[in-house]
This record gives structure tokens, C-alpha cells and sequence, in this order.
């Protein structure tokens, strides 16, 4: 009898390993953005991970630092400095169009309640990413004891970095605006034109879509797109990109657009989480 | 090398891919370390010990790949058990032959994120990532092979000079 159970040793590995799969997908498969919280064990176990995943990471940026004494340290922090200025600057910029524009609304329609400069924002270091050439995830450890929740919206002073995905412990995961899943609800800071912007889940560019754009609207490159606020999970007048080529159809209801998002995500290493307003 | 340890070694590679990525803000492709994991495990060990050490990969493989819904799962098992029905036709010692066929076979990976993804989450349209990221993808997961599959190899021999993976000690 146990002869007969060891020859079949074989298909029962694959048997059970299979099962194992499917229940996988069974338990986690379909889930969207955030509808995948980890149990208390796998909470507790998956910060276990996250806290190898940043010794490694400081490891790593100590012999990163080590190594830049020897190259053009300087051009490097010079470039850092500058690279900051202009997302300092552009995010001003988008700001103060915002402001005017939201002036000029508010004169309108009285009792427009302003939202712009109201944030209470939790700071947060980037640790690890993703190991999948497919999928966009950013680990992020907070400075802060404040509370994450699934789907709070994570910036930089560029714009738009994603959102909230799982959180354990003082960890999270955050979908970037390319990941193939996120879906940001945006208009175009010039005409006001209305679409979706989906990742399209490139590396190098981390290029998204931007569709839903109706065909009278008129877009065209160079267009900053920034949240519209519908949906409830971004706050309105938040840099996501800027149009990078515009596709007109002659059929349909819609036109496509290509959006280069206004992050440059391979560089971040500090974010900040919108876990409410003033 | 013991089996706990090849899965620490695993897990170790794992992170040390994530944490390497996020360091030097190097995303193009990736090593897909998991993937390389179900190869090395597929090739290196007997296939119920192997099937063992990736049952319990399958966890921080699914948490650490950032892949949705048990799809990274479907993926390493897929390429697992395809390096399983050519593993006694290897040579013994890691080399290019094995960097080749695990690379090969590891485009089963991409194969079957996109088949699996279809059938589970049809809205999430992955198919422009799959082919813009899997040459790159693959082309990381031979470095890995390599590089991966000589630390596992010495590893081994380490362990086997010391007699603590015997013939039968440990599968």
C-alpha cells in the first residue's frame, strides 16, 4: 500500500501545489486596489519581510554612498538639487493656474468650498519596489505613526505618485498612477476636457492612457492634466502628467491620448500620504 | 543545502531584488527573481523536495512581486513544473545550458500572467506591459540564472563537503 502512495509521490506534489495555486487566486483573485488586506498573521508576517527588504535597502544606499566618493558626487547632488527646483517650480505653477481658475469659478457658484492647501500629509521612504516587470508597486515605511488606509492618495511636490494598495504595520504598498490597475479620474488644466487616466504598465517611460476624452474636446500635447476630484479618493487640482501625443479617430464616441506622468517614479525617495484634510 | 535554507536563500534573493530596484531606481525588466527561483528549485533539487521549497516560496513571491491575485503563483508554478520534466536531461553542473533552458522556460511566466489575468481580471488591460517588459524581463532573469545559480551552486558544494547534504540526508 505505502509502494503504491510513493509512486505516486510525484503527481501528488503536483497535485497539491496546484491546489495551492488555486486556492491562491481563489482567495485573492478579481480583487481590486485596496480590496486585498493582509489577516493579522499575514500582516505581521509581510513586515517581517518589509523590515529585511529595508536593511537591505539602507545596505545598499550605504555602499551607493560609499561608491559616489569616488565618482562626480557632486554633479549628482547638483543634478538632485535641480531636478527638486523644477518640480518645486512646476508644481507652483500648477498650483497658482488652479488658484485662478478656482477664483474665477468661485465668483460663480457661491459657497465653492476651497480644498487647495488643506492636506494633512504623512511623510514616507520608499524601501522597495515591485519584483514583477508587469505590475508597478512602491513599498513605502512611514516616518510617523499616523494610520493608513487602503486607497489614501500618495504625492510628491511633482504630483501624483498612486495610491494606497495594502498597509501592515508601519509599511504599504502603492500602486502607481502606471500600474495597468490604476484608474485616476482627470481634466485637462486648459479646456477643462474630462477623462481616465490608466497605466499602461511601461518601465523605461512608465507612459499611461488617458481615455474616455470625448472627440469635440480639444487636447493636445503639451496639455497638464491634474485630478478632477470625482471619484472621492484624489483631491482636485493634483499634477498627474502632461499629454505626451494626442490619437483622433474618425469613428467613436472618444479620442485617445498618451500621458507622461509628471513623477518621475525610478527617482523618488520620499513621498508624502494625504491621510485627510484641516 | 538543506531545504529551509534554500528557502531562505529564495527569500533572501527575493528581497534583495526589491530592495536593489528601489536603491538604484532600476526598473526596466527587473531579475524576476521569483521566476529565477522556480527555476533554480525546479532544476537543482528532486522534484517533491522542490515542490516542498516552492509551496512555501509562493507567499513571499506573491507579496513581493506586486503581481494581483495569485497570478505571480500561477506563473512560478507553471515554469516550476515545465523545468521539473526537463530536469534529468540537464547536465549536473550550472552552466549555460541551464541559464538558456531556465530562460526559455521562463517565458512561460509572462504566458501565463496574461492568460490568468484575462480570465480573473479582464478589466485590467496588462497586455501592452507583457510585451514591452518581457524581453527585458527575461533578459534580467538570465543574469539572475546565472549569478543566482553559481551562488546556489556553491552553496551546495559547501554544504555537501561538510556531509550535511549527503545522498539521502535531506531528500
Amino acid at each position: 500500500m505505502l509502494d503504491r502512495f510513493g509512486s505516486y509521490r510525484g503527481l501528488i506534489a503536483t497535485g497539491a501545489l496546484v491546489a495551492l495555486v488555486l486556492a491562491l487566486v481563489a482567495v485573492a483573485g478579481g480583487r481590486g486596489i485596496g480590496e486585498d488586506q493582509p489577516t493579522s498573521p499575514g500582516a505581521w508576517l509581510r513586515s517581517g519581510l518589509a523590515w529585511i527588504q529595508t536593511g537591505e535597502h539602507g545596505a545598499l544606499a550605504g555602499i551607493g554612498g560609499y561608491l559616489d566618493i569616488f565618482s562626480d558626487a557632486d554633479l549628482v547632488r547638483e543634478n538632485e538639487r535641480l531636478r527638486e527646483e523644477v518640480d518645486r517650480l512646476r508644481e507652483e505653477k500648477a498650483r497658482l493656474i488652479g488658484v485662478l481658475q478656482e477664483n474665477a469659478r468661485l465668483r460663480k457658484l457661491v459657497g465653492f468650498k476651497r480644498r487647495h492647501n488643506e492636506y494633512e500629509l504623512a511623510p514616507a521612504r520608499i524601501v522597495a519596489r515591485d519584483v514583477s516587470p508587469y505590475f508597478r508597486i512602491l513599498t513605502l515605511k512611514l516616518k510617523t505613526d499616523a494610520a493608513l488606509k487602503p486607497r489614501m492618495p500618495v504625492v510628491v511636490a511633482g504630483g501624483v505618485v498612486g495610491q494606497i494598495h495594502r498597509t501592515y504595520g508601519s509599511f504599504a504598498d502603492v500602486v502607481l498612477v502606471s500600474d495597468p490597475r490604476s484608474r485616476i479620474d482627470v481634466i485637462s488644466q486648459r479646456s477643462r476636457a474630462h477623462g481616465v487616466v490608466k497605466g499602461l504598465g511601461h518601465a523605461e517611460d512608465y507612459l499611461a492612457e488617458i481615455s474616455y476624452l470625448r472627440r469635440n474636446d480639444r487636447v493636445r500635447e503639451g496639455d497638464v492634466m491634474v485630478t478632477s476630484g470625482m471619484g472621492g479618493i484624489f483631491p482636485p487640482e493634483l499634477v498627474v502628467g502632461t499629454v505626451d501625443s494626442v490619437t483622433q479617430r474618425e469613428r467613436g464616441l472618444f479620442q485617445k491620448a498618451r500621458l507622461e506622468p509628471s513623477v518621475d517614479y525610478s527617482r523618488i525617495e520620499e513621498v508624502f500620504v494625504i491621510t485627510g484634510t484641516k | 543545502m538543506p531545504p529551509w535554507l534554500t528557502w531562505v536563500f529564495g527569500v533572501a534573493m527575493i528581497t534583495l531584488e526589491s530592495a536593489l530596484l528601489a536603491a538604484t531606481g532600476w526598473t526596466v525588466g527587473g531579475l524576476m527573481s521569483g521566476v529565477g527561483m522556480a527555476v533554480l528549485v525546479g532544476a537543482r533539487r528532486p522534484f517533491i523536495v522542490g515542490a516542498g521549497i516552492m509551496g512555501a516560496l509562493l507567499i513571499p513571491i506573491e507579496w513581493i512581486s506586486g503581481v494581483p491575485g495569485g497570478l505571480a503563483a500561477v506563473g512560478v508554478v507553471a515554469v516550476f513544473l515545465a523545468v521539473g520534466t526537463v530536469r534529468n536531461r540537464l547536465p549536473k553542473r550550472w552552466g549555460p545550458t541551464q541559464v538558456i533552458v531556465g530562460t526559455v522556460l521562463g517565458s512561460l511566466y509572462p504566458l501565463a500572467i496574461w492568460l490568468s489575468a484575462t480570465l480573473v481580471m479582464p478589466r485590467s488591460d496588462i497586455s501592452l506591459a507583457i510585451v514591452a517588459e518581457s524581453i527585458p524581463g527575461l533578459a534580467g532573469l538570465a543574469v539572475f540564472l546565472a549569478v543566482g545559480g553559481a551562488c546556489m551552486g556553491w552553496l551546495d558544494s559547501l554544504f555537501e563537503r561538510t556531509g550535511a547534504s549527503a545522498p539521502g540526508a535531506w531528500s
